[in-house]
């Protein structure tokens, strides 16, 4: 997913596709140095900022002044905690549209002051990370979006040419943030190329985000989503952030901002200080500029107009990076702490089968019983033998399946790190687990099975919640709804990936097609060929849709027969299906074998099996050669 | 190898009929074969007697009243706790001594055991109302550490003892005075000090000199078998016995409640006599070196020149950062997610919360710190955060200095010519001299070099949130929670250091890995009073008039311990070539 075209409609994006930006220095510290009282002017609410585009504007507007002046492209507007959660602590949630509203009135009155032909001053609309950590259960995703949305609201409405979403700890608060501007731009009849969105996340000292998020990681999980540009602030100054600024270079394909505070912040004797200069900032700015393509540069905490005074001089007349010949990071997913590719080297996706109520007894006890810490422990278990992912179903009547997926994914986020496939037959089920995963996610499933309805809307929310999708080659017909032969396969495949890029502007790449795995096990004369028809269906979608994922549940084809058989043949049948082209596929990965370790004649008649070698004149597809089957390990 | 089900029977020339199923073939093949797949293994039911063993060793609550009571209808209860439960807990010894039980589990254990003697009690006879035994037990004067001591009591608390835990820095008229009145039958002293060694020898001296006999039980990190079983032994009237851990120490409780003695007496002796030459040789080494430091402990006391030992090769042209400050400063209102990324997860896993490694393969371990461990940690963490007991507070500064000989000498924060303090190090006798007064600029240079000065506490309440769950019997959780403080502590005085290091501008040198930082992965070093290279622990008073860390809350003890116990100070040295070093 690439950003808007940069001559769209957008002053501000053309701008940044042409130049290097320096947006303002500090706000907080500025309001701060000045002498406003906490009765008067804070209406009694002690550090809350928001409040001032209410009662001293001259102040604030002298402030995006004072920054205009020593020549900053941009402000950001007053309203970093003016959403309703934040207000809330104040009493004063109703005010979130208003005074974000007025806070961008404020910096457009100052730009409109400053602005030139040659030098257009943009005003950019603020949001910060709020007071709660979405991500440890302290507030919900319908509340913290409406939060955000009637900040978005006023923040379109005050006349903002971009939003920031700025000062990021937790990868769901940004996901959250981003929906509640995409819904308030929708409202009001506007889209990302009219007022873009940029992301900026915090990078503690200690190398991640607050809860744990690498910048690998962020960068997955936000890459789908529509924004202008992804970068750095707060928590430390320029050098520190320097690694996480050079990862970004070599693999974020869309404009880069940073945004230090002046130096790590000390408190002294009961004060914050930093102890960068001014001088000293830019230069340690200027490295970046020599170093990386940083399109977007500004001071948080601690810088004053002086800093960016000196900023504003070395940036002076430099053209943008070009950013187009990055190559981006390989497609991934993530936990809430780290991603995982979706293509393993010499080896195939493994997603973990176990935490499935209606594939382990174990589990299902476990649900049953509330344990959740042993079903942390039972995920924790799939890790370690080698799973890349989890594949998590609660699906189970009689009980609250949304509730029982929330309980658990609130866990599994935060004690597991492995991504998770969200899999649930029921929408309400999915999006309730979706609501709260912070990571990149991969939903099972959609299908056609229902019509397009809910495909659209389970696409939908993999839009919204910016997760990777499995869709099964099922459709809507009658008679036999589940493809079992490779044309059919092929066919809603090919369905399905058209619509989930061209209707719902899904990557290809995002898009796992499972082309279902039926057992061979029965007898029956229908199901004897199903092994051969999902590898032959795989070659055929491998080829059709090079970027796309395939996946199957693999267990399925030697449904009945006892352990140690289903064992060799889901492990024989596996090889074949990685060898036609299955980039995944969602197993109990201990119980894979290596072909190595299987008798021959084991493997043998396995083979036999899979390719269906019975005679012709009973409908196979002929008698085995002497030697033929004998898989070569 | 197995016969071929295969229509021809000879598996590498087979040859089909038309009427060769695969599927047939494949089901008979695995006819007779389980091996590849999983079968789970059939626990046969345990009898009475062997689950009431299990509930001890596994430290198991669930249905425990509900085996108890059954148990009684059987057994008085005097016989269950004796020749059941104990006898399940003298397995959990035997686990605990060979490193195949972690010590958080023995204290669950010991919970567990406590709420069954708990449920048993109401049932008991009331007889002769005496115990098997009881023991006083204190940290001797000067040492705020308790965990060992406490550890003993649960372990013979839960054994039948009567144990009067009289608490930390307890003097030993306190201690004989506990000892009278509850007429114990021993006294055991613990200390984790060096220092506290020689308290327990003054003790023993002392209470020799009034004419005490009782046995006594010492334990303690820095006491060794050996110095207990041969010198402190016999500097003492009565008794002495050395408690490695808390089973041995209920050992010897019951050995003499026994009056077996005499069993001790040759163990100890034979111990003795079993030391090798080589073990000489290397006991003679040592007293070399305690010669040479109490050599050194005479130069310093009577300040006798040092002129003629000979420095070491260390640079002298290292360029002096420039300080950012002089004098202190107080810095609070530290977030403790700032902190917790530098806890050393192996001090706290393996040294704090004693799980260790033991018999587990590295796998087995690392399966084991994932599943069990860690999501204790994760707990530990939002815990603590949560309640606010911990309360990290740094006071740290810089002051001009110079080195002279084998001497430090700080000049004041403003006047920078007028000398104020005057710390003095051991220098090694041997290898490359080192003595950590050369790590910076002479008196001969001419130039003023800098030195950094920290004191890190996380606060007294995480030491009283310790004892509330402690008296509750929460031994686990007083366990995790104690270790955490601990540890927290040390993690804030690495974050300080790592900020020490970017404020003199030698940042750079950092290792982007935290647990790099552990190995000195930086530039200079960080050494705190009583580390082999500065052994002095008088130089905390140095340190207190300069730093004066009474204003976060960190007072010192008569031994330069600080209180509160989750605290710690350090010297930080910049010059490159800094590193630990023994003398």
């Amino acid at each position: 997913m690439r950003s808007p075209d940069p001559l769209s409609s957008s002053p501000f994006a053309k701008a940044l596709a042409s130049r290097v930006l320096v947006l303002d220095g500090a706000m907080g510290t500025s309001l701060y140095s000045r002498d406003l009282t906490v009765e008067g002017d804070y209406c009694g609410c002690e550090n809350c900022t928001d409040i001032l585009v209410d009662t001293r504007p001259d102040v604030v507007q002298e402030i995006h002044e004072s920054f205009l002046e020593v020549g900053c492209d941009c402000v950001e507007t007053n309203s970093f905690g003016a959403n309703t959660l934040v207000l809330g602590e104040f009493d004063r949630s109703e005010y979130a549209y208003e005074y974000s509203k007025r806070s961008a009135e404020i910096a457009r009155a100052a730009c409109d002051k400053y602005s030139t032909v040659e030098k257009p001053r943009f005003v950019l609309g603020s949001m910060g990370p709020g007071t709660k950590l979405i991500t440890l259960g302290n507030t919900d995703w319908p509340t913290m979006l409406s939060s955000y949305r009637e900040q978005a609201k006023g923040l379109i409405d005050g006349g903002v040419d971009a939003f920031l979403i700025e000062t990021c700890q937790d990868l769901l608060q940004v996901k959250c943030a981003i929906n509640a501007c995409l819904q308030a731009l929708e409202e009001k009849g506007k889209t990302t190329d009219d007022i873009p969105i940029m992301i900026s996340v915090t990078i503690e000292q200690q190398g991640t985000m607050l809860i744990g998020t690498s910048i690998e990681a962020a960068a997955a999980a936000l890459a789908g989503y529509p924004i202008i540009s992804l970068g750095l602030n707060c928590a430390t100054g320029p050098t520190e952030m320097a690694e996480h600024i050079h990862w970004l270079d070599k693999h974020w394909d869309r404009s880069i901002m940073v945004m230090p505070n002046a130096g790590m912040p000390v408190l002294v004797e009961g004060r914050t200080e930093y102890p960068l200069t001014p001088t000293a900032f830019a230069e340690a700015i200027k490295k970046y500029l020599d170093t990386s393509s940083v399109g977007i540069i500004g001071g948080c905490c601690g810088t004053t107009p002086e800093h960016m005074r000196a900023v504003v001089e070395l940036v002076e007349g430099r053209s943008a990076p070009p950013r187009d010949e990055i190559e981006p990071a390989a497609p991934s997913c993530t936990s809430l702490y780290a991603s995982t590719e979706y293509r393993q080297d010499n080896s195939f996706l493994i997603v973990g089968e176990r935490c499935n109520a209606s594939g382990s007894r174990k589990f299902k006890r476990l649900l049953e019983e509330e344990d959740w810490d042993s079903i942390v422990a039972m995920a924790k278990q799939q890790v370690r033998e080698g799973s890349h992912v989890l594949d998590l179903n609660v699906d189970y009547a009689g009980r609250d399946n949304a509730r029982d997926m929330r309980e658990v994914v609130m866990r599994l986020v935060r004690q597991v790190d492995a991504p998770l496939m969200i899999d649930s037959t029921q929408v309400a089920t999915l999006e309730a687990g979706l609501s709260c995963a912070p990571g990149k996610c991969i939903i099972n499933s959609a299908n056609f099975e229902d019509g397009e309805e809910k495909f659209d809307e389970i696409c939908r929310l993999a839009k919204t919640y910016g997760a990777a999708l499995v869709i099964g080659t099922i459709d809507e017909d009658p008679e036999a709804a589940m493809a079992r032969t490779a044309d059919r396969k092929v066919e809603i495949a090919t369905r399905a990936i058209e619509r989930a890029m061209q209707v719902h502007g899904l990557a290809q790449s995002d898009l796992f097609i499972d082309p279902l795995v039926l057992p061979i096990s029965t007898g029956m004369d229908d199901d004897r060929r199903s092994a051969l028809e999902l590898v032959e269906g795989t070659r055929r979608i491998a080829e059709a849709f090079p970027e796309v994922q395939i996946t199957c549940g693999l267990s399925n084809v030697s449904f009945g027969l006892k352990p140690a058989a289903r064992q060799v043949l889901n492990s024989v049948f596996l090889d074949e299906l990685v060898k036609a082209g299955m980039t995944s596929a969602i197993v109990h990965a201990s119980k894979i074998l290596p072909l190595a370790k299987i008798e021959d004649d084991q493997k043998r008649v396995a083979m036999h099996l899979v390719y269906d070698k019975r005679d012709t004149s009973v409908g196979g597809t002929g008698l085995p050669k002497a030697d033929e089957g004998v898989a070569v390990a | 190898m197995r016969e071929s089900p295969l229509p021809d029977a000879d598996a590498n020339n087979p040859s089909y009929d038309a009427t060769y199923d695969p599927l047939q073939a494949f089901i008979e093949l695995f006819k007779d074969v389980d091996s590849v797949g999983s079968t789970a293994e059939q626990k046969k039911d345990l009898t009475l007697e062997e689950r009431l063993r299990a509930h001890i060793i596994d430290g198991e609550k669930e249905d425990l009243h509900g085996c108890l009571d059954q148990a009684m209808e059987q057994y008085k209860p005097l016989e269950i706790v004796n020749d059941h439960l104990l006898d399940g807990m003298k397995t959990v010894g035997e686990l605990f001594g060979s490193g195949q039980m972690q010590l958080p589990f023995v204290l669950q254990s010991a919970e567990v055991m406590k709420m069954a003697v708990a449920h048993l009690e109401p049932h008991m006879e009331k007889v002769e109302g005496e115990g098997k035994g009881s023991i006083v037990l204190a940290t001797v004067k000067g040492d705020v550490h308790d965990i060992g001591k406490n550890l003993v009591d649960i372990i013979l608390s839960n054994n039948g003892y009567t144990v009067h835990n009289i608490g930390i820095k307890q003097t030993l008229p306190q201690i004989i005075d506990a000892w009278k009145e509850t007429k114990a039958d021993a006294i055991g002293l613990s200390g984790l000090l060096v220092k506290s060694v020689t308290v327990m020898e003054d003790n023993l001296k002392e209470m020799t000199e009034q004419g005490i006999e009782v046995p006594v039980i010492l334990g303690g990190a820095a006491l060794t078998r050996h110095y207990c079983e041969s010198h402190l032994r016999d500097l003492y009237a009565g008794k002495v016995f050395y408690g490695r851990d808390a089973f041995e120490g209920l050992r010897t409780m019951d050995m003499l409640k026994a009056g077996e003695t005499a069993v001790l007496d040759t163990e100890i002796e034979e111990r003795l006599g079993k030391r090798s030459d080589a073990q000489k040789v290397i006991a003679e080494a040592r007293a070399k070196q305690a010669n040479q430091q109490d050599a050194f402990a005479e130069s310093k006391a009577s300040g006798a020149a040092t002129a003629e030992r000979v420095r070491s090769d260390v640079a002298i042209d290292i360029d002096v950062p420039v300080a950012p400050f002089w004098g202190s400063r107080v810095v609070e209102g530290l977030g403790l997610d700032e902190i917790y990324p530098f806890i050393n997860p192996i001090a706290l896993f393996r040294g704090q919360w004693q799980f260790k490694k033991g018999s587990m393969s590295p796998q087995e371990y690392d399966a084991f710190l994932e599943d069990t461990v860690e999501p204790v940690f994760d707990r530990m963490k939002s815990q603590l955060r949560d309640n606010g007991v911990l309360q990290p507070k740094v006071v740290y500064g810089y002051w001009p200095c110079q080195g002279d000989g084998d001497d430090l000498v700080v000049f004041d924060a403003q006047d920078h010519d007028r000398e104020i303090e005057r710390f003095r190090f051991p220098r090694q006798a041997d290898k490359k001299r080192l003595c950590i007064a050369d790590f910076f600029k002479s008196v001969e240079s001419g130039q003023k070099d800098v030195l950094g000065l920290t004191c890190v506490t996380m606060g007294d309440d995480v030491s009283k949130l310790a004892k509330t769950l402690f008296d509750a019997n929460d031994f686990t959780e007083y366990l995790y929670v104690h270790g955490m403080g601990v540890e927290c502590a040390e993690a804030l005085a690495e974050l300080w250091h790592k900020r020490v290091r970017a404020e003199l501008g030698i940042g750079g040198d950092d290792s982007p890995r935290i647990p790099e930082l552990f190995r000195q992965k930086y530039r200079g070093s960080r050494y705190s009073p009583g580390y082999p290279a500065c052994p002095d622990m008088s130089d905390q008073d140095i340190i207190w008039r300069l730093l004066e860390p009474e204003r976060i809350g960190c007072v010192l003890t008569e031994n330069w311990q600080i209180d509160p116990e989750q605290s710690t100070s350090a010297f930080v040295v910049h010059h490159p070539e800094a590193k630990y070093f023994n003398v």
